[in-house]
């Protein structure tokens, strides 16, 4: 077969260039989701909250970061089981999204939806359901979210755009929990 | 072909797997970009990407976001649109003042930022980088404009420093209904070319 496709050089040329172009497609948004969880894992550990210094120039916690908004994250380890994430919201915009390991924002949830009450969510991965399970179940009051890897990101998103926001939001986000759920 | 040397046939193998590698590697960049350029929607000097952090986006523009903004949020709560040339298409370039001229939009909250065109914050002395609708100054009722500029203005100014290139990202956070539905629909600011040094 090889030998086949080296005495035709454009037909075995032609099939590496298809293979390595599909690849580099499919694997390029799972790479970089790689190296952001790491790299957030390997700054602040997994299932706990971290809380970035507001951007600047100097300061690039995210991709392309808002100057607008203070972030914080919890690199979420779902492999042994789901993850309870909490936060308590102020009086200005809010947000948690979850990003599964295909960088999808697979879900996302704010101070509006919650009527700025307390936000709680229990994430838990499709990977780490025992053969013939069902997915774990929430307690009430608690929102249930699944991912399809066995790690995703927690990202909160809290405006910042004058001092007095700023203040409220850095309150607000340093409520945020993230902790295994047993 | 059959009385190829096996030293031949090791270094045409390896030069298929160059080739195919590097044709399929450069293939790869330019698809996602013209294809997640294809998935975008245009609007004035504006683009959008359809529906940047959505599950159910396509492999091509999944990968043009990873690589150009990774955790992007979905449209129902965060409408992305970035220009890199003004409204009569001259690519923005930091040694041209620039008039951002517009309307509040249509969301709970919307943001302008000016980046550099690798998509960092400038560094300018001013550690002024975006105006938002919190802290914007308005000139009429609902009206702004922002000026880009090397030299110092009053008002709503931003510096492009010495950026090599420049890009401009509007967000606008929890859209209102008509909006999200239709981000076409969306007045965003006009992009006017000033004097140039």
């Amino acid at each position: 077969m090889i030998g086949t496709l080296i005495r035709r050089p454009l037909v075995a040329t032609l099939l590496v260039a298809i293979a390595v172009h599909g690849m580099a497609v499919f694997a390029a948004p799972r790479v970089i989701m790689w190296f952001v969880l790491d790299g957030a894992a390997k700054r602040a550990g997994v299932n706990t909250a971290t809380h970035a210094p507001p951007v600047t120039a100097a300061n690039r916690f995210v991709p392309m970061p808002s100057p607008d908004l203070l972030y914080s994250t919890c690199v979420l380890d779902l492999d042994h089981g789901p993850i309870n994430v909490s936060v308590s919201p102020g009086s200005t915009y809010l947000s948690l999204a979850i990003f599964d390991g295909d960088t999808n924002n697979v879900f996302v949830t704010s101070d509006r939806a919650s009527a700025g009450k307390p936000i709680h969510l229990q994430i838990s991965s499709t990977t780490a359901d025992p053969p013939g399970a069902q997915a774990p179940t929430a307690p009430d009051g608690v929102t249930p979210v699944r991912v399809t890897t066995d790690r995703a990101l927690l990202l909160l998103r809290a405006l910042a755009a004058t001092p007095e926001m700023a203040a409220i939001s850095d309150a607000a986000r340093h409520t945020l929990t993230c902790a295994p759920a047993s | 072909m059959s009385n190829l040397s096996r030293q031949a046939r090791i270094v045409r193998a390896l030069a298929i797997l160059g080739i195919g590698t590097a044709l399929g590697l450069a293939s790869a960049v330019f698809s996602v970009r013209s294809i997640g350029n294809a998935g975008s929607l245009r609007v004035g000097a504006w683009a959008t990407p359809l529906d940047a952090g959505s599950a159910a986006r396509g492999p091509y523009l999944r990968a043009a976001v990873a690589l150009g903004a990774t955790l992007a949020l979905s449209r129902q709560e965060t409408l992305y649109f970035s220009a890199i040339a003004d409204d009569d298409g001259k690519k923005l370039i930091p040694t041209c003042a620039y008039t951002l001229d517009g309307t509040d939009l249509p969301s709970r909250w919307w943001s302008v930022t000016l980046y550099d065109q690798k998509h960092y914050l400038i560094i300018n002395p001013q550690n002024k980088y975006s105006y938002a609708s919190a802290n914007i100054a308005h000139d009429t009722p609902g009206h702004f404009q922002i000026v880009i500029d090397r030299t110092h203005h009053d008002g709503n100014w931003l510096n492009p420093a010495d950026a090599a290139g420049l890009v401009l990202v509007t967000r606008v956070y929890q859209p209102n209904p008509d909006a999200a539905a239709s981000p076409a629909s969306i007045a965003l600011p006009h992009i006017k070319r000033g004097a140039c040094t």
